[in-house]
This record gives C-alpha cells, structure tokens and sequence, in this order.
C-alpha cells in the first residue's frame, strides 16, 4: 500500500513538473492511435454501410465473421502481421518491423471489426422511411447514404470513440510490432510494462493516471453520442 | 398513356400481395386507390414509385418499359414522388427537409428559398421555415411532407392515405392542395384511400382493389341510397333499394347524397337462431361465401343485397358460422359513409 501511494505522490509531481518522457510517450500514443482510427474508420465506415444496407449471399455469415473478430486477441493479430512484415515475410523488404507503421497495421485490423459492427448497428437502428424517403425524392445511392450517415450519425461516432478506446489501450501489438523503441515506438501501454519489469513504478503510475483519464474522457464522449442516438430514437 | 401495367405480380414467400393482369393509368388526371386492409394499395404504389420491385410482369412508364436496374429506377424516381401514409422528415428545419430534392439535383440556392417559399406558401406553412422538423404534429408532417414533395414539380404524385390520421381541419387542406396541384401545375396524381366519399370528391377514376386483385365489377359494400318517409314509422334510409335503416340523426349528412359505402369490417355479424327474435337495426341474412384471407375472415351475406364482411377468425369460429348460416348483421351507418357518385 505504501509503495503504491508514494508512486502515486512521485506520479502526480512527474505530472505536474511535465517529464518530457512522459509527455513523449503520451505524443506517440496519441499519434498512433489517432491515425490508426482514422485509417480504420475509412475502411470501416464504408465497410458497415455496404453491409447494412445491400443484400448479398453470405451477408449473415460476414456479420457473424465481424462479431467473432471483435474479440481477437492483440498477440494473435501481432503474430500474424509479424510473419507478414518481419524479414523473412513477403513484405519484409519494406523495413516495417518495429516502426509506428507496423504498430499501425496492426491496430488498423484490430478495430476495423469493431468501427464496421458497430456502424451496422447504428444504420441498423435507423428508421427504414429516411432511406424510401431520400430515393423518392430523386437521391442516388450515395446521396442516400449521405442521408442515412447524418441520421446514424451519433451512432457512427460512438463506433470510431470506440475503436479509439481500444487501441490506446492496447498493449500486444505495441509491443510485438513496436518493439518498445524509446521515443519512437514507446506507447503508454508499452511503457507501462517496461517500467515494470524494472521495477521502476513511478512512471508506470503517472502514465496509468494518463491512461485512465484518457478512458475516462472517452467514455464520457462515447456516452454522451450513445446518449444522443436513444434521446433521437423517442 | 402515363403507366401500362401487364401481369404484374408481387409476391413474398408464398404470399402473392398483388396480382394485376392489366391496367392503363391515363396522364394529368387523378386516380383514387381504394380496397380493404391488406388489399395490395401500398404494395401498388410501392410498384408505381419505383421504390419496389415486381416479382413478375412489366410496367410502362410513359410509353418505356420499365428495366427495374439501379440507373433507370433512380431516372424514374426523378419524376415520380411518393408521400408515405407516416412520411418521415430529415432532423433539421422544415426549410432544409423541402429543399432537400432540389439540393441534390444541383439546384442554385437563391433559385431553392424561392420554391421553398412557394410550396410552403401552398400548404400554408410559410411561418415554420425554420422551424425544426421533428417538432411538428402529424397533421404539420404531412403537409410538410407534401411540400418537400411539391417543391420538385415531379410528373406523378402519389400519395398514401393522405388524410388518414389527420384531424378533419388538416383533411381538407390536404385534399385542397393535391386538388391544386392537379388542376395548376398538371402533376397525375394517385391516392390510396380508405374513404370512398375522399374518392368519389377527389378522384376521376378509382381503381378497387381486393385480395391483390383489381375489383372490375360493382365496389365492394356502395349501394345506392335514398331518403323514404314513411307515415307512421318515421325516416329511412333505403340502401340498394332493399334495406329500410331507420337513422333520423344523419338526415342532414345524407342530404344530397346518393351513395353509401359500409365498410366490411364495420358490420356485425350475429348467429340467429330459429327461436331468437332478430334484434331491432339489424338485417337477416345467409351466409353464401366464406373465404379466409390473411387471419381475417371475408363472409358474404345475402340479406337482400350481397354485403362483404370482415371478421376476426377467433370470432368467426367463436359462433360457429359457416355457410348457409342465418345471421343477423349489423352496420352502424357514419357520416364518412356517404357519398355522391
């Protein structure tokens, strides 16, 4: 008990001073996560409305392929985009291995299951006359999803808050594709395991009170859209 | 010829909702679409807007047949709208919900707050251009609805129980608008509508459909009406110069009209037996035909005219009817029920 509250004591003065490690670490994560949502809601966002929307054979069995991807493991996504970009992979040439790209890859296939599910559930909640409605009226099929979009739109958000949430929280493939390289690839999460192993607590802490505040606001966030799309609904 | 329709079938499953052999619907005019519960009214106009796809037979579309592929639909669409019997709006303000058609086709914004203005004018919800659309009543809905639909100037209008749901103030401001649009701006319009009175006031034609079908011969339950005094037993109706119905406090909304529409699911149907002395306002009758169609079921009862009524299976098998039964019916007779044709 004492260890963990002169950590916390340490933490909070790490904080407070602005350890530029800390900050850096808080930097990499951030831009990690950031641009691995970004390039996951591109792919997963479309990815949902096609889903939701076309009839095509096997649609079901695509939609339960998606549901069971959700709980993928991040060591088993790290393993196999290892043997992909490693040096023996076919994409080993490119040098991917143990950068922010490879990080990013990884955490890409990791939430585009979640960004695609969740935005067939948003779509899905929508009442079926806004898309009758917008085809009467003369919209083409993108015209319609744009329609469709604005309508889901608090649902779609809390998809992409979502799947934010779980990369910067997530440890495997950081660590398996990162490699942990200081002030390049060192995430919070891969941080926090390092200064562990050490022994060293204090920056594990401060970086946890980041972590967790950072979960905390996007929970917030993801609450507040979730919120939205029932209070529209009555 | 605005639409020629030859075996046109629409089935689910092993269900056929619609199946119409042919029918010609003529340009510029005004059509009603009348029938039953479940006779196929929305499934038509579904096929009619080009938002459904037949399971078998072919539409024309102003002399082209209709290729049901994603480019020519959404060609067609372009000139055909269709107002939903709940029409939703988009979340924003009412002027953006009636803007929205002339948004997508590319329409310059000073050339939109124009037509905005005119069409809200028209259903004389000019005060709520900015208001916000998911605050209206129903009634404000609809005619908003109408107005997004207007502002387009689409060659066909078709419009799912316009009235229905709407208080008897927004009825006839409805009515009035699609009658406007017929007669000013030449928009064909087709209406599906439980009143046959609507119909009859409204339409040029009516096209009656029952079980999918296009009823050709006489429309269901209208019989002639005529107003008889007889000296010592009071006012009647005479309805199909067969049924005498006392009803003195609808003397004033029948006068002038000739027609009655008693719709099938408004009638009772009681079995009498020998012994039981028939009810006063109720007419004797037979059953002749029994058919069961989608958990209702369709009696024809001979009681001096053929009557159509419709009744719930449990009830049905509740009395034990069947055919040749003696019933006595019972039809309360209500303003909406008469009519000049």
């Amino acid at each position: 008990m004492e260890l963990l509250l002169d950590s916390l004591r340490q933490a909070f003065m790490l904080l407070i001073a602005g350890d530029p490690e800390l900050f850096e670490i808080v930097g990499v994560s951030l831009t990690v996560s950031t641009l691995s949502t970004m390039i996951a809601a591109c792919v997963g966002l479309p990815c949902g409305f096609v889903v939701a929307f076309k009839s095509f054979p096997g649609k079901r069995f695509v939609i339960t392929v998606l549901n069971t991807l959700l709980a993928l493991p991040t060591v088993v996504i790290g393993l196999v985009v290892y043997s992909f970009i490693s040096r023996r992979g076919i994409f080993g040439p490119l040098e991917l291995l143990y950068t922010q790209k490879a990080i990013i890859i990884g955490q890409v296939i990791l939430i585009i299951p979640v960004i695609t599910t969740l935005t067939i559930a948003a779509i899905s909640r929508i009442d079926k006359r806004y898309r009758r409605t917008a085809l009467t009226l003369g919209a083409g099929e993108l015209q319609m999803a744009a329609v469709i979009f604005k309508e889901a739109r608090y649902g779609i958000i809390a998809a992409v808050i979502a799947a934010f949430g779980r990369v910067i929280a997530e440890v495997g493939i950081s660590m398996m594709l990162g490699g942990n390289a200081k002030g390049f690839t060192r995430t919070m999460t891969t941080a926090m395991a390092l200064e562990y192993d050490k022994g060293q607590f204090v920056l594990a802490v401060a970086l946890g009170c980041v972590l967790m505040a950072f979960a905390f606001c996007i929970n917030m966030l993801f609450h507040f859209f979730q919120g939205r799309t029932r209070n529209d609904a009555l | 010829m605005l639409y020629k329709i030859d075996s046109l079938k629409k089935i689910h499953g092993t269900t056929t909702i619609l199946d119409i052999s042919g029918l010609a619907i003529e340009r510029g005019t005004i059509y009603s679409l009348t029938g039953p519960n479940g006779a196929g009214k929305t499934t038509l106009l579904n096929l009619l807007s080009f938002l459904d796809v037949p399971t078998s037979g072919t539409i024309h579309f102003q002399g082209t047949p209709v290729v049901f592929q994603q480019r020519m639909l959404h060609q067609l669409r372009r000139q055909v709208v269709q107002v939903d019997q709940y029409p939703i709006l988009f979340t924003g303000t009412v002027g953006k919900n009636v803007a929205y058609g002339l948004k997508i086709r590319g329409v310059e914004k000073k050339q939109r707050t124009a037509v905005v203005e005119e069409v809200l004018e028209m259903v004389g919800m000019s005060s709520f251009v900015n208001a916000d659309a998911l605050t209206l009543s129903g009634g404000e809905t609809k005619r908003v609805a109408l107005a997004r639909a207007l502002a387009i100037e689409p060659d066909v209008l078709l419009c799912d129980e316009p009235t229905a749901n709407v208080d008897t103030e927004n009825q006839a401001i409805i009515l009035d608008i699609l009658k406007k649009c017929n007669r000013d701006k030449n928009v064909s319009l087709i209406f599906a509508t439980h009143s046959l009175s609507e119909a009859a006031t409204l339409a040029d034609n009516t096209i009656v459909l029952q079980n999918g079908r296009l009823s050709h011969g006489r429309k269901i339950n209208v019989y002639s009406l005529r107003h008889q005094r007889d000296a010592g037993r009071g006012d009647f109706w005479v309805i199909g110069e067969t049924l005498m119905y006392p009803v003195a406090e609808l003397r004033e909304v029948g006068a002038g009209r000739n027609k009655v529409y008693i719709a099938p699911d408004t009638i009772s149907c009681t079995l009498l037996h020998n012994r039981e002395e028939q009810q006063p306002d109720t007419w004797p009758g037979w059953i002749r035909r029994v058919e069961c169609n989608k958990g209702k079921v369709e009696l024809t009862v001979d009681c001096g005219l053929d009557l159509t009524v419709l009744m719930d299976v449990a009830e049905y098998r509740r009395q034990a009817l069947n055919v040749d039964s003696r019933v006595a019916v019972h039809a309360g007779l209500e303003p909406s029920m008469f009519f000049t044709g």
